[in-house]
C-alpha cells in the first residue's frame, strides 16, 4: 500500500466513526480527571472533518491536512482543538509538495505535528498528556524508517502499538498540564484522555493501511 | 483606540461581561466577544477562528488586548495569533489578567484613550483589589516633592466607589500630570495612583473620610482644578447625578472658542506628545550638563528651522517663534539648571522639568491674560528640550511623515510650534483643548489661514482616526462625524468664506496672455475627491489609491475598488481622474504584500517594483480601473518607474488584463490613457524613451527631489537640502517637459512644489502643461496664474536654470513676481 492522498482521506474519514464509537469511553476517562468533554469534542471535530470532505476534495495531502486543521480549530471547542489543529497545520506544512509519502516522510510529518503540540501546550514528556503517546509512536516510526524499504502498513501498526503502551503508561503519572493538573495527586491512577485519543487516531490509521 | 477581545468558554458568560463593562465605560469602545463552540457557539468551548475574526474586527493602529478565561481559551488565542499576519502580532497582547476584573479595568483604560501596554499593565493589576484584602499590600507609589495638594472630605454615603472612581480615572487620563490620592488622617493608608481604577477603589475612602489629592507635572494646576470640580459635584451629593453624557451629539454642532476663521472638515488626528519619564539623579553631573547643553542646541536648531520656514509667508510670526530662542538663552534659567545638575546632581530631564515648570507657573499666575498666554509657548519648549534629551526625533516630524492625507489636528494646545511646524498640505484645521485668541498659536493660524478653534473637552484627545470632524473657525462650531447634510452645509460655508476672502476667477484658468495652465487636484480618498470638485479642480491629477489598501488584512476586492473609483468619478462629474497604481513600500507596509526587510526602503521594492512582484494584487487593481473606466474618464498612472523595462512590462501586463476582460466579456475602457510618473533622475533623463510609450508624463517632485539631492524626505536634519526649487531638480523638470513635448505628449507636475506660489512662474516658464495640487491651494495658485504672462515667464525661466542654489532661485522668483 502507498501513503497517497487516498490513504489520508480514508483515514480521516474513518475517524468520525472511531470517535463516535469511543465517545463515551473518552468522556468517562475525562470525567475522572478533566471536564468530561473530550469524547464529545473529538466526535464533533471529526464529524465536521467528514462533512468537509463530503463537500470539498483537496488536491494534495498538504491541502487535506490544512483543511483538517482549520476544521478542528473551528469546531472542537476544548483544548484538543488548538492542539490537534496545530498538529495538522504543522504536519500539512511538512508534506508540502509531496504527492506520496515514504516512511521517512511520516517521521517528518509526525515530528512537525508533535512540535506544534508541544509548542502550543508547553507539555513535557511525563506530564500525562497526549505527548506521552506521540513520543513512543514516533520512535517506532523512526525505527521502521531505518530499515529499508520500510513498509507503511507495518510502520503504522508499530506506531499504534507504541502509542498504546505510552497511553497505558500515563496511568501512574500525575497530571501537570490542563484541567487534570488541578487534581494534583488525585490524577494518579487514571489514564489520560488525550493520550487515548492519540492512540485511537494512530490505531485507526493502522487499520486503514492494513485494509487498503 | 485599543481594541478589546474577550475569549471565554461560555458565550453567556462573555456577553454578561460585556454588559458589566458597558456600565463602567460611558463611551463605546471597540470590543468583541469570541466565546463558545459548535454551531451557534452555544456549547462550552473556544474557537480559534472566531477569535481571529474578533481580532480582525477591532484591529487598528492602536492594537488589540485579548483577555481569556482559562485552559483552551489560552491555547485557542495563541492559535489565533498563528493564523494572523506576522506583523499584526506585535500589536496584539494576550493579557494574563483575571477575566472579569481585567475586562472592567481594560474597558476603563481603553475608554480613556490609554495605549496598548498601559491597558494591559493596568488590567493585570486588576487582581490587586482582592490581593490587598488577603495578602500584604504592594509597595505604594510615592507623591513627588513639590506637588500641588488639596484636601477633600467625602460626603457621599457610598464613598469613593467603583463608578465615580472610574470617572475620575477617565478625567485624570485627560491630563499629563501625575495624580495621587491618599487618606492623610489614616496612618498606614496607601498612596493611590489616579490612573489606576483598582488603586483608587482600594483606597477605601468612605463617607466622612478626608482624602488628599496631589498633582505634579506641567498641567498639575489644571488637573487639580478639574478634579476639584468633579469631587465637589459628585462626592458631595447623594447619588442623584446621572453618569455624564458625552458633551455633544452627532447632528448638533459643539460650541467652541473661535481662534482663526475658515471652514474645514476631514479626518481627526490627535497630536499628543508625551513628556518622557526621567530619572531623578545624575551619575556624572559634568556629562549630564554637557548633555543638557547639547539638547538645548538641538531644540534651538529646530526652532530656527521653524522660524525660517515661516519667514517667507508670515514674517511677524517667524519673529514670535524666534523669541522662543531667548527662553533657551535666558541666564536665570541656565544658572538654575547649572545649580540643579552640577550642585544637586539631578538628572538633566528632571532638572529641566522642575526649572521650566517654575517659570511656567510664574507666567500662569500673572494678571495680564496676554502674558499668561506665554505659558503655552513655554510648555512647547519644555517638550522640545525633553525630546532632545531623550534623543527622540520631534514627534511632529514622524507625525507629518505618517500622514498620507490632510487632517484636522486635535491637540491639547494650539502652540505656535505645532501649527508652524506642520506642512500646510497636511493641516486642514486645528482643534485644541486649551488656547486663547491672543495666543501665538492663534495668531499664526490666522496669518496662515488655517481654521482653528479651542476649548473642546479633553475627551476629544481620545478620538480615533475614523472620526470625521467639521469646524467653522469663524463661529467656533465643531461637528463630530457630520452627515451628508452637514457636509453640504460646511461646503456652502466654505464656498462663502473662500469667495468672500479671496475672489478668484472660475476655471479653466489662463495666464494674462491667454495661455492655459491646467490646474488639477491631488486626492487620496472619496472625501478628498469631493473637496477637489468643490474647489473646481479641472481634474484629479493624482489619485493616491493607498487609502483602499492600508489598515486591512486582505486586499480590497475588484468590486470594492470599482465601487470606490466610480464614487470618485461621480464626485468629479466627468472630469478626468488619474488613478495612480498602488504606491506602497518604503515607509508604508501592507500586511498582505509580504516584503523583505530593507536597509533603505526608499531605494527598495516600492511603487511599480512592488506591483510587478505582487501580480494578484496588481491584476485586481488594473482590472478595477479598466472596468470602472467603462463609463468614466479614468486614466492609469504608474509610480516609481526608473527603467524602461518596468514600463514595458507594465504595459504588457495591462494589455493582458484587457485581454482577460475581453474574454470574460466585461465592459471596460480600452485603450486606457496611460501616464508615467517621473520621480527618479533616471526617468527624467530617459524621458524621451519613455514618452512614446505613454500618453502623459507626470513629474512627482517630492521623490524626484529626494533622489536628486540624496536627502531623505522628512529627515529632520536635512530640510535645508530638500528644496524642490533646487536648480538640479528644475533642470530635470525642464528636460522632461522638452522630451514629452517632442513626442507630442503633455507633461504635468504633482508634488508639493506645484502648490507653492513661488514655484508657479518657474513651472509656467518651463512650459509645464498641468499642475496637480492640494485642493486648498487652488484659490491661491489660480490667482497667481491669472496674473502671470507665459511669454515673459518662459524667457525668464531660461536664466533661472543657470542658477546654482535653491536660495537664488527663490530670490529670483520673488523678484520676478514683484516685477509683475
Amino acid at each position: 500500500m502507498k501513503l497517497t492522498i487516498d490513504f489520508f482521506i480514508a483515514w480521516l474519514r474513518s475517524l468520525r466513526q472511531c470517535f463516535s464509537e469511543n465517545r463515551d469511553y473518552l468522556t468517562r476517562l475525562d470525567s475522572a480527571i478533566g471536564d468530561a468533554d473530550h469524547g464529545i469534542n473529538m466526535e464533533r471535530g471529526f464529524s465536521a472533518v467528514y462533512e468537509q470532505l463530503e463537500k470539498q476534495s483537496p488536491k494534495t495531502v498538504e491541502e487535506l491536512l490544512k483543511l483538517t486543521a482549520m476544521t478542528l480549530i473551528r469546531t472542537v471547542g476544548g483544548a484538543s482543538g488548538p492542539l490537534y489543529g496545530t498538529f495538522f497545520l504543522r504536519a500539512s506544512a511538512a508534506t508540502s509538495g509531496k504527492s506520496e509519502l515514504a516512511v521517512e516522510d511520516l517521521v517528518t510529518l509526525f515530528e512537525a505535528g508533535l512540535g506544534g503540540i508541544i509548542q502550543r501546550g508547553k507539555a513535557e514528556p511525563g506530564d500525562k498528556t497526549m505527548v506521552d503517546a506521540w513520543i513512543p509512536a514516533i520512535a517506532a516510526v523512526k525505527a521502521c524508517a531505518a530499515q529499508s524499504p520500510g513498509d507503511p502498513a507495518e510502520t503504522l501498526q508499530k506506531a499504534a502499538e507504541a502509542a498504546e503502551t505510552g497511553m497505558r503508561n500515563t496511568i501512574p503519572l500525575q497530571a501537570r498540564k490542563g484541567r487534570a493538573s488541578y487534581l494534583g495527586e488525585r490524577s494518579v491512577g487514571h489514564q489520560d484522555p488525550g493520550a487515548t485519543s492519540t492512540f485511537l487516531m494512530l490505531d485507526a490509521a493502522a487499520r486503514v493501511a492494513e485494509n487498503s | 483606540m485599543v481594541g478589546l477581545v474577550i475569549v471565554s468558554h461560555s458565550r453567556r458568560l462573555a456577553e454578561a461581561l460585556l454588559g458589566l463593562t458597558a456600565q463602567v465605560c460611558p463611551t463605546p469602545i471597540p470590543v468583541r466577544v469570541a466565546a463558545g463552540a459548535g454551531p451557534d457557539h452555544a456549547e462550552i468551548g473556544t474557537d480559534a477562528t472566531q477569535i481571529v475574526e474578533a481580532i480582525q474586527e477591532v484591529y487598528g493602529p492602536d492594537g488589540v488586548v485579548v483577555l481569556m478565561d482559562l485552559g483552551s481559551a489560552i491555547l485557542s488565542a495563541e492559535t489565533a495569533l498563528d493564523l494572523l499576519p506576522d506583523d499584526w502580532r506585535k500589536a496584539i497582547r494576550l493579557c494574563p489578567a483575571p477575566l472579569v476584573e481585567g475586562a472592567l479595568s481594560a474597558a476603563v483604560q481603553i475608554g480613556s484613550g490609554q495605549k496598548l501596554d498601559a491597558v494591559c499593565r493596568e488590567a493585570c493589576r486588576a487582581l490587586d483589589a482582592k490581593l490587598v484584602q488577603i495578602e500584604p499590600e504592594p509597595p505604594p507609589p510615592s507623591v513627588p516633592p513639590g506637588a500641588l495638594e488639596s484636601l477633600f472630605t467625602v460626603t457621599k454615603p457610598h464613598g469613593l466607589h467603583a463608578r465615580p472612581a472610574a470617572r475620575l480615572v477617565q478625567l485624570i487620563a485627560g491630563f499629563r500630570a501625575e495624580v495621587y490620592f491618599r487618606r492623610p488622617k489614616s496612618p498606614g493608608s496607601r498612596v493611590a495612583s489616579g490612573r489606576s481604577l483598582t488603586s483608587l477603589v482600594t483606597l477605601g475612602a468612605r463617607q466622612g473620610d478626608v482624602i488628599a489629592v496631589s498633582t505634579s507635572g506641567d498641567d498639575a494646576r489644571q488637573a487639580l482644578d478639574a478634579i476639584r470640580d468633579f469631587l465637589r459635584a459628585e462626592l458631595a451629593e447623594e447619588e442623584l447625578a446621572e453618569p455624564s453624557q458625552p458633551q455633544f451629539e452627532a447632528g448638533r454642532p459643539f460650541g467652541a472658542l473661535p481662534l482663526s476663521p475658515g471652514v474645514a472638515w476631514g479626518p481627526a488626528y490627535v497630536y499628543d506628545p508625551s513628556v518622557p519619564v526621567v530619572d531623578e539623579s545624575a551619575a556624572d553631573p559634568d556629562a549630564e550638563w554637557t548633555r543638557f547643553l547639547k539638547a538645548v542646541d538641538v531644540a534651538k536648531e529646530a526652532i530656527r528651522a521653524r522660524a525660517k520656514s515661516l519667514a517667507a509667508c508670515a514674517p511677524a510670526e517667524a519673529e514670535i517663534v524666534e523669541t522662543h530662542l531667548l527662553t533657551l538663552e535666558d541666564p536665570v534659567i541656565l544658572s538654575r539648571m547649572r545649580d540643579s545638575i552640577l550642585a544637586s546632581r539631578k538628572a538633566a530631564g528632571w532638572a529641566w522639568g522642575n526649572v521650566i515648570d517654575e517659570v511656567i507657573a510664574s507666567y500662569e499666575s500673572l494678571e495680564d491674560p496676554y502674558l499668561r498666554q506665554r505659558a503655552a509657548d513655554l510648555r512647547g519648549i519644555r517638550t522640545q528640550v525633553h525630546q532632545a534629551l531623550t534623543d527622540k526625533t520631534d514627534s511632529r516630524d514622524d507625525f507629518a511623515r505618517a500622514l498620507s492625507q490632510p487632517v484636522i489636528v486635535i491637540a491639547r494646545e494650539s502652540s505656535p510650534g505645532l501649527i508652524a511646524g506642520l506642512p500646510r498640505r497636511v493641516l486642514l484645521g486645528v482643534i485644541s483643548v486649551e488656547g486663547q485668541p491672543t495666543s501665538h498659536g492663534a495668531i499664526i493660524a490666522r496669518s496662515l489661514r488655517i481654521p482653528a478653534v479651542s476649548g473642546v473637552p479633553a475627551s476629544f484627545l481620545s478620538l480615533g482616526p475614523e472620526t470625521v470632524i467639521g469646524l467653522d473657525g469663524a463661529t467656533g462650531q465643531v461637528w463630530l462625524n457630520p452627515d451628508a447634510e452637514e457636509i453640504r452645509e460646511l461646503g456652502r460655508r466654505k464656498g462663502e468664506s473662500t469667495t468672500s476672502l479671496e475672489a478668484r476667477p472660475p476655471g479653466p484658468w489662463r495666464t494674462r496672455d491667454g495661455e492655459r495652465l491646467e490646474i488639477a487636484a491631488n486626492a487620496g480618498s472619496v472625501e478628498g475627491a469631493r473637496v477637489a470638485a468643490l474647489e473646481q479642480a479641472e481634474a484629479i491629477g493624482l489619485l493616491r489609491t493607498e487609502f483602499m489598501y492600508l489598515n486591512r488584512l486582505e486586499p480590497p476586492t475588484e468590486q470594492e475598488q470599482i465601487a470606490t473609483l466610480e464614487e470618485i468619478a461621480a464626485a468629479m462629474t466627468g472630469r478626468p481622474v488619474f488613478v495612480r497604481s498602488l504606491d506602497v513600500g518604503g515607509d508604508k507596509p501592507v500586511p498582505f504584500l509580504p516584503r523583505l526587510p530593507e536597509q533603505n526602503p526608499y531605494l527598495g521594492v516600492r511603487g511599480i517594483r512592488l506591483s510587478l512582484r505582487s501580480r494578484t494584487v496588481f491584476r485586481h487593481q488594473i482590472r478595477a480601473v479598466l472596468r470602472a473606466g467603462a463609463e468614466n474618464d479614468l486614466r492609469l498612472m504608474l509610480p516609481m518607474v526608473s527603467a524602461l523595462e518596468d514600463l514595458v512590462r507594465s504595459r504588457a501586463f495591462i494589455e493582458e488584463c484587457h485581454r482577460e476582460l475581453l474574454e470574460e466579456n466585461l465592459a471596460h475602457r480600452w485603450p486606457i490613457p496611460l501616464a508615467v510618473m517621473i520621480e527618479t533622475p533616471s526617468a527624467a533623463l530617459i524621458a524621451a524613451s519613455l514618452a512614446p510609450l505613454v500618453d502623459f508624463l507626470s513629474i512627482g517632485t517630492n521623490d524626484l527631489t529626494q533622489y536628486t539631492l540624496a536627502a531623505e524626505r522628512g529627515h529632520p536634519q536635512l530640510s535645508e537640502y530638500l528644496d524642490s526649487l533646487h536648480p538640479s531638480v528644475l533642470q530635470l523638470i525642464g528636460k522632461t517637459v522638452e522630451a514629452g513635448h517632442q513626442a507630442g505628449k503633455q507633461v504635468g507636475v504633482c508634488g508639493e512644489i506645484a502648490s507653492d506660489p513661488v514655484a508657479t512662474p518657474i513651472l509656467l516658464g518651463l512650459q509645464v502643461d498641468e499642475i496637480s495640487i492640494e485642493p486648498a491651494a487652488i484659490g491661491t495658485i489660480s490667482r497667481v496664474v491669472s496674473g502671470l504672462s507665459a511669454e515673459k515667464a518662459r524667457d525668464w525661466a531660461r536664466g533661472v536654470l543657470k542658477l546654482a542654489t535653491a536660495k537664488e532661485v527663490r530670490e529670483a522668483s520673488a523678484a520676478f513676481a514683484s516685477a509683475v
